[in-house]
Order: structure tokens, then C-alpha cells, then sequence
């Protein structure tokens, strides 16, 4: 066995679970052990989640529909946008393209000329997991990158809690868990975490530490007092209430994501039930505000009462210090606007895992891990401003603050590179690509005043023909496809083999 | 949509390189492009060894592959055999191995061959190490193949001047009188055999900067504390078209780099030596590569020595850019901050390649750079590479880089330590026999050469 030897995650819910199935599986020769009390609650409204997870579970070893069975999961296309570009506006933001690359020019080029010549429909037409979601349909895609069915990727709904409890089981054989509450944290002569001491008495001794304690942040902050980096200044939201409703309809293939007066509200359908929150300002909001507007918003009967959040925009300033990672809300916030809570944590458990120490030397290590979060965090806060700061409403401060706000200059190069010509950032190393950041743009109403050169090739007859003939084949193939409660019960019922699982938003195979 | 009128200004390849392959990614610019050149290269200065992106290149640009070997002379360079005082050993393509339950190679065979070279893994360097040409068939899909071309220079500028002849793309031979230009933005330019060129667009790709300096954008001195090179000698010796071979060696020993590739029938060696410069200005970077309306590519935006990696690669990812960035208004200044930031990048990668050969060559007077550091300290210590962002070369080849140079990985990463040994030697040996037993029935690198085309 080589150093680090024995591994002490602190703090169980979605983030503790997830890392200590993950280092079961991969670190089999080292020791894990997890440290949770009952008596602390978790956060729990990590709900939505996006393609990711299922590559994830995939090389955990989770069963597919196992997972669906016991999460309550729906399947999970996209999210709705209402009400961000102006009041009444929608879009949606889909795990899939739109319509297909011609000469390797993105499809968004031919649209853009359409547009500007006025025989184009909306760019979400062109989308087949965008039309599918809209028709409340669902299937798997299909591994034939011919076909349209290959054009997407899905993700779940899930109650977390359910997940956490099922990984728990899932490691428990290979993870020791110890039950109790964290008293004492002594730190070696080089500032190294060396033990914990719990509340009745019993010393845990560790090589290496990861802090899973959601927002306390114990070991990473209140011990190892790494810093934070506020980005509440972009990020306004810090409050946020959730309830779970009864369902009063069949669940929707999407994530709903309303934007109100000072923040936004979301509605996460599972199958025996439904998830809702409702995000805001306290600045521009006050906390009775924010309970009753959501409380008339609510659909269904409650099935839960209030539960109160705060938090911060922002991350910590190293995710890996000394001998500790922090994984999940230890390790930075950034509002579950396009899910990416689970998928931060999926992400800073296969770098850790990646790049785990070997020897007792693995500063290269920290230091290469902590560009890699930042680079992660960094992407989805810039995707997540764009949605506020693009934006065509100003009835109400918080968003005339967002409108106006001076934005982080990596984005503003995106936005005026996106109007000028179509341009749309082209890194690999990060969550959103081109399909994400077109659908965002242009739903948030940006629309490029230019267009590729190649793209004046097609000439307008065949372009709109191209058009009608994509458009119409989507309608088909979405029309064709079951319903979504259909392809659940289907699913469960014929235990259907999954399509293989891609670290990408886009497609099976991409 | 307005089609911008384009003028480009070089004195080598590079503008002639640049002007075929933007009018041939971009159709509508056809009658839009000119060019003026300060001279067109008739004698050989120095050869070009390229990497597999200038195939990937051609490709895009609809370059046959017979026309441009016959028409350039070239040979094939299928990898790089590095020296260094009395080591030796191949820079293969990152084409090299196999995953191996979630191991990547070069971690499975630190841990179970480390006798073994990563070279013996990879197709290209096999080819290269028993001076064999290319397969006829189509490979099967765990045999990849990649490989450049070495070639005169010269020969590659008669090429380009040939297609852009067939493109009917005016080339001014005469260099540049006058710069007109209005608050930075240029308005036109006088030939000094008195034309007047007028563009929305200048591309300057002169080394000197003919128009760019012009402008009044400096040199950023990035590197002004390392070691430069200062001499470079070529000398050419004609030989035996037999004796042509597949691959390049440098040398880094004794505070020089010796660098060999092999033509068709001419070997050519070309010899840098180096002097640290306090206030240098060479061996710079610019910020801002794109400037109003003018845009510096290749030499223009990075004066660089390029030992490994050959501008072309430099300028080919530049023209690839531009023609996505392009059309632009002169007032988008993201777009050019785009190619700006992408272009400084792109310059950073290659400094850092030829920084460690001459770290090397020094015996470790010269400094390493800082991202050199932290590339060398995670793979010594893990075997891990940076995950990088838009590099000249991917962390697979990175990696290959550093193992061919001698660089040791010390300890094994916890992939290799829980794989199943017995069934990994198998698969290792399986895999080092296989490319051999491929490579032998290929025939040689002469015979390939003389029947190209037929």
C-alpha cells in the first residue's frame, strides 16, 4: 500500500456519498472511511442533475434502473427558461444540438443567414430534444450517428436524498462509516490535518482529508482557512427556499426554471413527487416576500414545510490544501440554475481521483488540481451570468443591477465575439460548448449580426428547403417517440439496455 | 454580407501559405486576395520538418497529399529521434499504446516495462526506426498512423506560388515603400514599385514586421531572462537518395542543438548555438497580433527559433482561426482579443518545447519556464500531464515529449497500481509485437519515395 494510506471523508449527503463510492472503486487497497451524523441535516436539494452523472454511476457500477427505481427519477431533456429574456419569454436549453454541422460550419450560421432573411423559425425548432421535451416525450438516444436520435443526451431528476442513501449501501462494504459529530480538529507541525477528534471522545487519524461538510466547510476553511472568492457581486441571488409538492400532473422531461422579480424559481417533477425552490436576492427581496410569492406559486399540496437556505456566490480559493479536498458546498456555490452542483462534485472527484497522491510529495498534484476546479467553477460562472446579465427586462432593480452590471471580461469576449459573427468560444476544458452557449445566447435574445463566409454558399432556395425538410424531420422523429411517463414505466418494466454513458451534454457518442 | 478585400505582405511561405488557404476556406474570397513579397525564396534555406497537423491541414484545405509530396520534393517524417550527450530516444505520435482498464500506457508500462521504449508502441516511430515508408492498405483501427513531411523550403514556396497562380491571386513582387494609416488603422500600403494597395485587411507575415511595426506595436520581451538563440549555421551535403530517411535527429549536448533531416537526395543540418540576453528583443511575443485592421501571423507574431515545432504549424492554427473569426468590423476588438489570446498560447507551447531542449543543451543553465516546472514536477511525480487549454500539442504527446527527452516518471499513479498485471504483459507484448511484425512487412522509405503517386 503506498501514502496516503487511510482516508477520512467528513460529512455524508450527496457530496460525501458520491466520493466515498468513487474511492472505493477505484482506490481498492486504501482504507475509506466517512464520517456523518444524523444529527446534522443535509442541504438535499441537489435534485436536477445533468448528463454526466449517468458516466459517473456507470463506473461506480450503479445500475440504471436500479437508480431510477430508487431515486423516484424521471428522465430529464433539458431545462425550461421562463421569463429571462423579457416576462412572458421562454427557450429551452437542451442536452442536444441543433440541427447539423455543413462543412464544419455550426448549424447556427445557416440559421443566422435564415434569420436575417426572414425565412427561419425559431432556432429551437431546430432541436430534437427540445421539441421532444415540449411534446412531454421521451426515448433513449440511439448509438447510430446517422440518425437524429443520436443528436442528444438525457439526465435525471432525483430526490438526492434517495441517491446519497442508495451510494451508501452501494460502498458500504468497502467504506467504514463512523456515526458522530466532529468535536476537534489538531493540525500536524507543517499545518497537515492529522486528526479528528469526535464528541465522544474517539480520535480519527487520517492521511488525507476530504471535506464534504457542505457550506461549515470545516476542515478546508474553519481549519485550514483557505479563503473564498465572492463572486456575489455577479451572482446576486443568496437565499433560497424549498419544498417538496405532490405532483399534479405527469412528470415533465424538464427542469422548469422560472425567473421572478429578484431571482428565479425551479420545479423539479420526480415521479411520486415534485421539487420546488425559489431563489432570490435578499437585497432585493425580503425573506416574507420571497415565502409568500413562492408559497401562492406552489401547484401541488406541501409536503414539507419551509426549508431556509443561505449562501454565497463563489468558491474557495484552493479546493486542495495540505493533505485536504473539499468536494461539494465546502468547495464553493454556484445556484443550481443549470444543475451543476452534482456535476462539480462528479467533476472534482474524477480529478481527485485522477491525479490522487502516490507519495508524499503531491504539490504538483494539488497545484494542478485546484487550475483544473477553478477552470470548471470559472466556465459555469460566466454561463450562469450570461443568463442575468443578457437580458431584456428592467422591471424590477435586481434585474435592471443585472442588466447593467459590469460583467467578467472572459464573457464579455464571448457575448461580442458570439454578436459580431457568430463566433462561439471553442474550449474543450470546461462544461458548456457550443451547442449550450448558442441555445443561451440566442433564448436570452442575442442574435449575431453576422454569420460564417461559408455560409452564403448555400444559396436561399436550398437553405430554406434544408430548413423546412430538418424541421419537419424532428416533428416526426419527436412525434414518434413515447410519452415521457411511458418511457419510464417502459424502461422499469423491460429493464431496456441504457445507451453507454459520454462525459458530454451533446449526444451519446460525443 | 460584405466579403472584406484582404491584402497580405511576407517575404517567404508564410503569405503565400496564407493566401492559398484562405481562399480555399473561404470560396467567396476568390478575387478579394492580393499579396506583395519582399522577395520569393530561389535558394534553399533550410528545411521544414512538419508533424501530423500539417496532413490534418492539407486536409481542410483540400491539398492532395501525392501533388504536394511531388511538387515540394518532400520525405516523410514520421517522428523525432532526440540525443542528448549519450542518450538517445524516439518522439513518437501520441498515437502510441492502448488504454488499459482505465491506465493510460505510459503509467502501465512504468509500472510493468519500464525496459521497455514508448516508442516500440507506436506505428510511426517503428516505421521510423527501420526507415520504411507508408502502408498501401487501409489500417486497421488499433494501427494509427501519423506523420509530417520534411522539406525544402524553398521547394514549398515554388508550390505556393504555383496554387496561387491557379487561384489567380495577384502576387506584387516588391516590398513596401509607404504604410498609410489613420489613428492605427491602416489604409493602404505603396509598393516601391509605386503601387497602391488598398484593403480592409492587412495580414502582415514579413519577419520583419514590414507593416505591423508600422503600426507602433512592439515586441512583448516574454522571455528577455532565458538563454536565446543567437547562430543558427545550415549546411547541406547531397547524398544518395538510399540514404534518405524517415525521421529527424536533434542533438542537445555541449550548449548546442544539431539538427538533421533527411530530403530526398540532400541531408541538411542546421546548428544553434546560444547567449543569454539580458535586454534581448528577440524571441518575443506579441500581445497584440491583431491590431485595428492589421493582423500579424507566423513570424510576424512570435519570432521564435522553432527547433521541434515548425512555424508552419504556427501559422496553419492562425489561418484555421482567422477563417472563423472572419467576417469582423474593424470595431470588434473580442474577436481580435480572441485571436490575440489564442496566438499568445499558441507562441507560449512552442517557446516551451524548445525551452527544455535548450535547458538540455545547457546542462540546466538555462531556466526552465514556469509551466514548464509544473509540467515536469506533475509528471515526475505522478505521471500526469497539465490539462491544457488550446496547446500546440495534446498532453498524450506532451507526455512523449518528455519521456523521449529523458524526463523520469518516479512514482506510478494509482491506475497502474490496481492493474492486473499478468493480463497487462500480455496485452504489452501483444501490442510491441504486432506493430513490429507490421512495420517489417512494409517496404522502405526510398521505395515509397520513388513510387508516390503510381
Amino acid at each position: 500500500m503506498t501514502y496516503p494510506k487511510k482516508i477520512i471523508i467528513v460529512g455524508g449527503g450527496t457530496a460525501g456519498w458520491m466520493t466515498a463510492a468513487a474511492l472505493a472503486k477505484t482506490l481498492p487497497n486504501n482504507a475509506v472511511t466517512l464520517i456523518e451524523s444524523d444529527l446534522i441535516g443535509t442541504v438535499g436539494v441537489g435534485e436536477a442533475t445533468i448528463p454526466h452523472l449517468r458516466f459517473f454511476n456507470e463506473r461506480i457500477g450503479i445500475n440504471e434502473h436500479e437508480f431510477m427505481s430508487r431515486c423516484s427519477a424521471t428522465y430529464k431533456l433539458g431545462i425550461d427558461f421562463r421569463n429571462w429574456n423579457s416576462i412572458g419569454s421562454n427557450y429551452i436549453h437542451p442536452f442536444g444540438e441543433f440541427g447539423k454541422e455543413i462543412d464544419n460550419i455550426p448549424f447556427h450560421h445557416f440559421w443566422s443567414k435564415a434569420k436575417k432573411m426572414g425565412i427561419s423559425d425559431s432556432i429551437f425548432d431546430y432541436s430534437l430534444p427540445v421539441v421532444a421535451a415540449k411534446m412531454n416525450r421521451f426515448d433513449y438516444p440511439s448509438n447510430n450517428t446517422k440518425s437524429l436520435l443520436s443528436t442528444y443526451s438525457y439526465a435525471f431528476h432525483i430526490d438526492a436524498s434517495k441517491y446519497a442513501l442508495m451510494l451508501r449501501e452501494h460502498c458500504e462494504n468497502e467504506v467504514n462509516r463512523i456515526e458522530g459529530k466532529i468535536d476537534n480538529i489538531r493540525k500536524d507541525v507543517n499545518g497537515n490535518i492529522q486528526f479528528l477528534e469526535l464528541a465522544n471522545g474517539e480520535k480519527i487519524e487520517g492521511d488525507f482529508f476530504i471535506d464534504c461538510s457542505g457550506f461549515k466547510a470545516l476542515l478546508i476553511e474553519e481549519t485550514l482557512n483557505t479563503g473564498f472568492e465572492d463572486w456575489s457581486h455577479w451572482l446576486r441571488c443568496d437565499r433560497a427556499i424549498a419544498v417538496p409538492t405532490e405532483s399534479i400532473s405527469p412528470p415533465k422531461p424538464y427542469t422548469v426554471a422560472s425567473a421572478h422579480k429578484a431571482g428565479w424559481q425551479w420545479e423539479i417533477p420526480l415521479q411520486h413527487r415534485t421539487g420546488n425552490g425559489i431563489v432570490y436576492a435578499s437585497e432585493f427581496m425580503s425573506d416574507d416576500e420571497a415565502a409568500s410569492t413562492f408559497d401562492s406559486s406552489l401547484k401541488g399540496r406541501k409536503l414539507a414545510a419551509f426549508n431556509h437556505l443561505k449562501f454565497k456566490a463563489g468558491k474557495r480559493k484552493k479546493g486542495w490544501k495540505k493533505n485536504c479536498v473539499a468536494i461539494g458546498l465546502s468547495s464553493g456555490f454556484l445556484e443550481p440554475l443549470e444543475s451543476t452542483s452534482i456535476f462539480l462534485i462528479q467533476a472534482a472527484i474524477m480529478k481527485l481521483v485522477e491525479l490522487f497522491p502516490t507519495s508524499q510529495n503531491y504539490t504538483a498534484q494539488a497545484s494542478e488540481y485546484n487550475r483544473c476546479l477553478d477552470n470548471e467553477y470559472n466556465k459555469i460562472k460566466d454561463f450562469l451570468i450570461l443568463h442575468y446579465h443578457a437580458t431584456q427586462r428592467d422591471d424590477s432593480n435586481f434585474w435592471k443591477y443585472c442588466k447593467n452590471m459590469e460583467i467578467p471580461e472572459s464573457l464579455k469576449t464571448f457575448i461580442e465575439a458570439f454578436k459580431a459573427n457568430g463566433y462561439t468560444p471553442k474550449y474543450q476544458k470546461g462544461l458548456f460548448l457550443t451547442p449550450s452557449w448558442v441555445a443561451v445566447l440566442i433564448g436570452q435574445g442575442i442574435i449575431p449580426n453576422n454569420y460564417h463566409h461559408n455560409a452564403e454558399l448555400l444559396s436561399s432556395d436550398k437553405l430554406t428547403r434544408s430548413l423546412d425538410n430538418l424541421k419537419s424531420h424532428i416533428h416526426k422523429t419527436a412525434t414518434s417517440l413515447p410519452e415521457h411517463s411511458q418511457a419510464i414505466s417502459k424502461h422499469a418494466s423491460e429493464k431496456t439496455p441504457w445507451p453507454a454513458a459520454a462525459l458530454s451534454l451533446y449526444g451519446v457518442f460525443s | 454580407m460584405k466579403i472584406q478585400k484582404i491584402h497580405i505582405h511576407g517575404d517567404d511561405f508564410s503569405a503565400l501559405l496564407v493566401a492559398v488557404s484562405l481562399s480555399r476556406l473561404i470560396p467567396l474570397l476568390a478575387g478579394k486576395i492580393s499579396i506583395s513579397m519582399n522577395e520569393i525564396e530561389t535558394e534553399t534555406d533550410g528545411a521544414t520538418n512538419s508533424f501530423n497537423f500539417e496532413r490534418e491541414f492539407h486536409n481542410k484545405i483540400g491539398l492532395n497529399e501525392n501533388l504536394f509530396l511531388n511538387e515540394t520534393g518532400s520525405s516523410l517524417h514520421l517522428a523525432t529521434e532526440f540525443l542528448n550527450n549519450k542518450r538517445k530516444s524516439m518522439f513518437c505520435s501520441p498515437n502510441y499504446g492502448f488504454r488499459f482498464e482505465g491506465c493510460h500506457f505510459h503509467q502501465l508500462l512504468h509500472k510493468f516495462h519500464p525496459d521497455y521504449e514508448l516508442y516500440q508502441f507506436d506505428l510511426s516511430a517503428v516505421l521510423a526506426s527501420l526507415n520504411k515508408g507508408l502502408p498501401s492498405n487501409r489500417l486497421a483501427k488499433e494501427l494509427q498512423l501519423e506523420y509530417g513531411y520534411s522539406y525544402p523550403n524553398n521547394a514549398y514556396s515554388k508550390f505556393l506560388l504555383k496554387l496561387t497562380s491557379q487561384l489567380k491571386i495577384p502576387v506584387y513582387n516588391s516590398p513596401i515603400k509607404e504604410v498609410q494609416s489613420e489613428n492605427g488603422k491602416i489604409l493602404g500600403i505603396t509598393l516601391f514599385e509605386k503601387k497602391i494597395i488598398e484593403a480592409d485587411i492587412f495580414i502582415d507575415c514579413s519577419k520583419k514586421r514590414d507593416i505591423f511595426n508600422r503600426t507602433g506595436s512592439k515586441f512583448y520581451p516574454l522571455y528577455r531572462e532565458y538563454y536565446q538563440v543567437n547562430k543558427s549555421y545550415i549546411h547541406f551535403a547531397k547524398m544518395h537518395p538510399a540514404d534518405s530517411k524517415n525521421q529527424i535527429n536533434i542533438d542537445s549536448s555541449n550548449k548546442k542543438i544539431i539538427k538533421n533531416s533527411w530530403l530526398r537526395k540532400e541531408k541538411i543540418q542546421e546548428t544553434f548555438s546560444f547567449s543569454k540576453k539580458e535586454n534581448g528583443t528577440e524571441n518575443n511575443f506579441t500581445h497584440t497580433a491583431w491590431l485595428e485592421n492589421c493582423i500579424s501571423i507566423g513570424s510576424a507574431s512570435t519570432k521564435q527559433s522553432h527547433i521541434v515545432f515548425p512555424v508552419q504549424h504556427l501559422i496553419q492554427k492562425q489561418i484555421l482561426l482567422l477563417s472563423e473569426l472572419l467576417p469582423c468590423s474593424n470595431n470588434c476588438s473580442h474577436i481580435k482579443k480572441i485571436f490575440n489570446q489564442e496566438t499568445l498560447t499558441m507562441a507560449n507551447n512552442i517557446a516551451d518545447i524548445d525551452n527544455i531542449l535548450i535547458n538540455l543543451a545547457t546542462n540546466g543553465e538555462q531556466p526552465l519556464t514556469e509551466n514548464n516546472v509544473n509540467r515536469i514536477e506533475l509528471f515526475s511525480t505522478s505521471g500526469h500531464m497539465l490539462d491544457e487549454e488550446n496547446t500546440i500539442i495534446s498532453g498524450k504527446h506532451w507526455i512523449a515529449l518528455l519521456i523521449s527527452l529523458g524526463f523520469k516518471q518516479i512514482y506510478s499513479d494509482r491506475a497502474s497500481l490496481r492493474s492486473n498485471e499478468s493480463k497487462a504483459l500480455v496485452k504489452i507484448e501483444e501490442k510491441r509485437t504486432n506493430i513490429l511484425k507490421f512495420a517489417k512487412n512494409i517496404p522502405p522509405h526510398e521505395y515509397y519515395l520513388n513510387n508516390i503517386g503510381i
